[in-house]
């Protein structure tokens, strides 16, 4: 235990950062079609969606439900701002993570302090408040049949229209946010969040806050959905509460933590999951919840810890058997001499 | 007139409430033999109403048939459930059984979604459809007959929990499930009763629902999620607190639908939801766990 703990921290990821960056710059070479380009595009959202997501559920080891939530608000907050009250886009970029910071930090001041399972329990009750909300606001969210009417995104006049233009600009700020994330993870404080995700007694007795560490967490990822939501808004031009359900925030979380919670390649592969089984669902949009579940449920009984978390407690375990033979090797050596 | 629409909307609130309370059993029953929070909960009360109501309306199944294998049906799917959790032996911790509730959610709902091909259908009252009336408000009969189970099933289960030998094991396995084993009771054993009862439970909650409102495969998840709220009103695992927990947000909700607007009424379970757990998240009655780090 103490050693995968010293391991996790002394773990730089940088190679992760690296893959992520050359991922999210040559995937789209791989096909360039205007339809590629939108199904890439929503790809990079859900790089900075799990990013955000990661700070929570991989470095300080909580489960939340609330992103989906948080994705829809600054969905919301950008399309809102834009929509009914004319405000350019680039400033409603701006306030839409602002606004999910805010309710971010509300949540997590509100849940921080709870166990696990009540701690879900009460991240699942805020994003379904969300939900709700997005649907029976009528008049500002347009209600069940959505907010139409987005403009695109635009900067000076310029109209963010091309899907290449699209996929640059959102790949751009999702480099961003991983470089950000990753200059955090390995900063003092990171550390001591990824020593909250690996033994929450082991951080507490090496003097780390729990509270301050928590909603900074909290914060950074309602920053990170803010930024996803907007962008959301602004490529589809048209948002309804169902992509925010319930649905969605647990398939955040399977996304995540089968691809590496904790972890900076994890919002790649997480969202290159996403996106597969959204391309997936189109063509099979009535088994798609029966399969999902399966699937689901496979995953968690083989892999309790989640694939990454698997496979490095395998290598861990290869490693300790691998010592133990050494020292009964030397043992039995010593006890022929 | 102004008591009248109290009256109305008391009892309005009661007769969803009750049904809360029941479906609030139910996660009390599995979150003391496993200390797990089964979200399959909801889907039992989606299945029981749905099936019972699809019996009825689409096979012309007579009502009480209709019921009683809706219940057999949800019944056997609780059997399942616990099955396909803990059936591969790798699942033990609460967190991860918790986990693993969520896909067996989703794939009874995605089942469901098939089998009723997304229609929505509802039952009529077992007491006939005349309307019942009581200091100038009028209900459905449904209300009495919901107010009368819960508290029939409250008083079964505490029975159930105190008088028999099943009901103190499964006491026993939520006071010490390690210490049980050791005494020959397996945990799968105990699981399996758990599941079994909080899925029984779920389905008389679908019945006793599904004449107040329309059924459908998405139900489901809303009503477990209430169910929940109210669980954690009255103290998570505690019997008597769950009915309390049940009817205190049935009333609630009705005040909230009666004199404010009926839009925001689903958002009140889980602002109660909330409070209580940033407040008070042992509940108002107490429960015999940590809550907080």
């Amino acid at each position: 235990m103490m050693s995968r703990l010293t391991r996790s921290l002394s773990r730089n990821n940088s190679w992760e950062l690296w893959l992520t960056i050359g991922l999210l710059l040559l995937l789209p070479m791989l096909l360039a079609t205007d339809y590629a380009l939108t199904i890439w595009t929503r790809m990079a959202i859900y790089v900075i969606l799990l990013t955000g997501l990661n700070f929570i559920n991989g470095m300080a080891g909580m489960i939340s439900l609330a992103q989906a939530g948080f994705f829809g608000l600054g969905a919301y907050a950008a399309g809102i701002a834009a929509v009914r009250f004319d405000v350019p886009p680039v400033l409603a970029l701006v306030i839409a993570p602002l606004v999910v910071t805010a309710a971010a930090l509300l949540v997590g001041m509100m849940s921080m302090r709870l166990k696990e399972i009540y701690f879900k329990m009460a991240t699942l009750g805020a994003g379904f408040v969300l939900f709700l909300l997005f649907g029976r606001m009528v008049e500002l969210t347009g209600g069940p049949n959505g907010l139409v009417g987005i403009p695109p995104f635009s900067v000076f006049g310029f109209a963010f229209t091309e899907p290449i233009v699209k996929y640059a600009f959102v790949a751009l700020l999702a480099i961003i946010g991983a470089i950000v994330a990753h200059n955090l993870l390995v900063s003092r404080t990171g550390r001591a969040l990824r020593a909250y995700g690996a033994s929450e007694p082991a951080a507490l007795a090496a003097g780390a806050s729990p509270f301050k560490l928590r909603l900074l967490a909290f914060g950074m990822s309602g920053f990170y959905a803010g930024v996803a939501g907007a962008l959301e808004a602004f490529d589809a031009r048209f948002i309804s509460p169902s992509t925010f359900d319930f649905m969605m925030a647990v398939l955040l979380v399977v996304a995540l933590v089968l691809s590496g919670a904790g972890r900076m390649i994890g919002p790649i592969l997480g969202a290159l999951l996403l996106t597969g089984i959204e391309v997936f669902a189109a063509d099979y949009a009535d088994y798609e919840p029966l399969i999902m579940g399966v699937i689901f449920l496979i995953a968690v009984q083989l892999f309790p810890r989640g694939l990454a978390g698997e496979l490095a407690a395998r290598r861990e375990d290869r490693r300790e058997r691998a010592k133990r033979e050494a020292a009964a090797q030397t043992e039995r050596e010593v006890v022929r001499a | 007139m102004e008591t009248g629409l109290f009256i109305q909307v008391l009892l309005s609130g009661l007769s969803v409430g009750a049904i809360y309370a029941i479906v609030a059993l139910g996660f009390g029953v599995i979150f003391n033999a496993t200390g797990a929070i089964n979200f399959v909960q909801g889907e039992y009360v989606m299945v029981g109403g749905l099936s019972a109501a699809m019996l009825y309306e689409a096979w012309n199944v007579p009502i009480f048939f209709a019921i009683l294998v809706a219940i057999a049906v949800t019944t056997l799917l609780g059997f399942l459930t616990e099955a396909g959790l803990l059936g591969f032996g790798r699942l033990r911790t609460p967190a991860a059984i918790t986990i693993a509730t969520i896909a067996i959610a989703v794939i009874v709902k995605g089942a469901a979604m098939l089998i009723s091909a997304r229609d929505t259908y509802a039952l009529p009252s077992l007491l006939g459809p005349e309307a019942l009336r009581i200091l100038g408000a009028s209900t459905s009969r449904q209300t009495v007959l919901n107010l009368v189970l819960s508290v029939l099933v409250v008083v079964a289960l505490t029975v159930f929990f105190r008088r028999t030998k099943l009901g103190t094991t499964l006491r026993a396995a939520a006071g010490d499930s390690e210490t049980l084993q050791t005494f020959g009771v397996s945990y799968r054993t105990t699981a399996r009763w758990a599941f079994v009862i909080a899925a029984a439970l779920g389905a008389v909650a679908g019945a006793g629902l599904a004449p107040l409102t329309v059924m459908s495969f998405d139900s489901g998840t809303l009503l477990g999620l209430k169910g929940f709220a109210a669980a954690m009103l009255g103290g998570l695992g505690n019997p008597q607190g769950a009915l309390a927990g049940g009817l205190l947000l049935g009333v609630a909700e009705a005040v909230v639908s009666g004199y404010g607007t009926s839009a925001y009424a689903d958002v009140v379970a889980f602002v109660v939801l909330l409070a209580i757990l940033t407040f008070r998240p042992t509940g108002m009655f107490g429960t015999a766990r940590a809550v907080r780090t």
